[in-house]
């Protein structure tokens, strides 16, 4: 139907229209813009952090450029899915393709944030840093829960499917994905743990609150994401014993509870105050 | 347990590391077994080449102060710790280096201690 349309002069005119439309949505949405104070005391108060006229800067910029990029990945992954579907001949908005914009937004968000230029002495904290400097306490039970169902599930479905035509090549496509995704969190993991820590005390504990910022939200998205994998890994074992019924009770319930479990990862206050060695 | 290095200083860096970490390792302010930072961290905060802080490593490994394993890092080694009679003579070193250069400046005693408080509040608390 599309390409029957797309050969009359109007329907050129509507797609130029609506290819405009969107390229003016994503800057809309994407373009910068002044952060509210709000969101900025918001950010404070849930990492205990002391805002002062030295390290304010820093975290204003570095919170208007997380913003911006995931609410570009936000629109991106709309319009991407929008597009999609309409290359199929349906209006769907794919909820699951509008988060994993935001998350490859809020990546490439981390990527781009970098510590403040340092002259003069250098200060180096001698005590190690790793994620587990900057995750809460639940936050960690929650990624060591949700990876032992991850990889329970992923190895149940994978021995089901051996030898079985109808899912063993979705099991492939979704391990496939999940490593993928998981090399990803890996990779922005270490680029926000070895982002060289502020000499300047009143730097470096807004670099700690901003470290501790990044972990909830990646921490959350782990947790949000991890419901596509194991949702499609229960219901290929569903599947598999013929009750593709309770597979889809399940797969629903836990797509609630890891979404709502990562929202609530990803907006966590820190448990102890921001302080420079960290 | 904070590191300091002043890129202004005549003295080489890595020296400044070097020295600084076998300092408090012989001092006990790092305890043995306590786990450095890994070289690329220890590296991007100060400014330094890794190769420089890889080196570092290796010399105060060759001197028997930290023991690296794969996986495992560099950790401070058991039995690092200085004798009383090694930190009595380091400080015995510096205390006569601080009271030549005071004399080179002609100061007096009350000025040259008046000097050492000021630096000793303004220096971070390696502990």
């Amino acid at each position: 139907m599309i390409e029957a349309m797309a050969t009359s002069p109007f329907a050129v005119i509507l797609m130029i229209a609506l290819g405009i439309a969107i390229v003016g949505l994503i800057v809309g949405i994407a373009a910068p813009r002044p952060l509210t104070r709000e969101r900025v005391e918001k950010f404070a108060e849930r990492q205990r952090l002391l805002m002062t006229s030295v390290n304010g800067p820093l975290i204003v910029a570095a919170l208007a450029t997380t913003h911006r990029w995931r609410r570009f990945g936000l629109a991106a992954g709309f319009i991407l899915a929008l597009l999609w579907a309409m290359r199929e001949g349906e209006f769907r908005i794919d909820f699951l393709a509008m988060f994993l914009g935001w998350f490859v937004g809020a990546i490439v968000a981390e990527w781009r944030i970098n510590s403040p230029a340092q002259t003069g002495r250098r200060r180096a904290d001698l005590r190690p840093r790793t994620p587990a400097t900057f995750l809460t306490p639940y936050a960690m039970r929650c990624l060591w829960v949700v990876s032992a169902a991850l990889v329970a599930t992923g190895i149940a479905a994978g021995v089901g499917s051996i030898g079985t035509p109808v899912t063993r090549p979705d099991w492939l496509v979704t391990t496939f994905m999940t490593l993928v995704v998981a090399v990803a969190l890996w990779a922005v993991s270490r680029r926000v743990v070895d982002r060289p820590r502020p000499s300047d005390p009143d730097f470096a504990v807004a670099d700690a609150a901003l470290r501790r910022n990044s972990f909830a939200i990646i921490a959350g998205s782990a947790v949000a994401l991890s419901a596509w994998p194991i949702t499609a890994y229960i219901m290929a074992i569903t599947l598999q014993w013929g009750r593709p019924e309770v597979g889809a009770l399940i797969s629903f319930v836990g797509w609630f509870f890891l979404m709502v479990t990562g929202w609530a990862v990803g907006q966590q206050p820190s448990d102890r105050p921001a302080e420079a060695a960290a | 347990m904070i590191l300091d290095v002043d890129p202004a200083s005549p003295v080489p860096a890595y020296e400044q590391v070097r020295s600084q970490l076998a300092e408090m390792i012989l001092a006990g302010a790092l305890p043995a077994g306590h786990r450095l930072p890994p070289i690329r961290q220890l590296a991007a905060d100060l400014g330094l080449a890794p190769g420089t802080v890889g080196r570092v490593y290796q010399e105060l490994e060759a001197s028997g102060l930290v023991i690296s394993r794969v996986r495992h890092g560099t950790t401070v080694a058991a039995g690092a710790k200085a004798s009383a009679s090694v930190k009595n003579e380091q400080t015995a070193d510096a205390a006569r280096s601080f009271a030549l250069a005071s004399r080179r400046l002609g100061l007096s005693l009350d000025d040259a201690i008046a000097a050492l408080r000021t630096s000793w509040d303004a220096v971070p608390d390696s502990h």
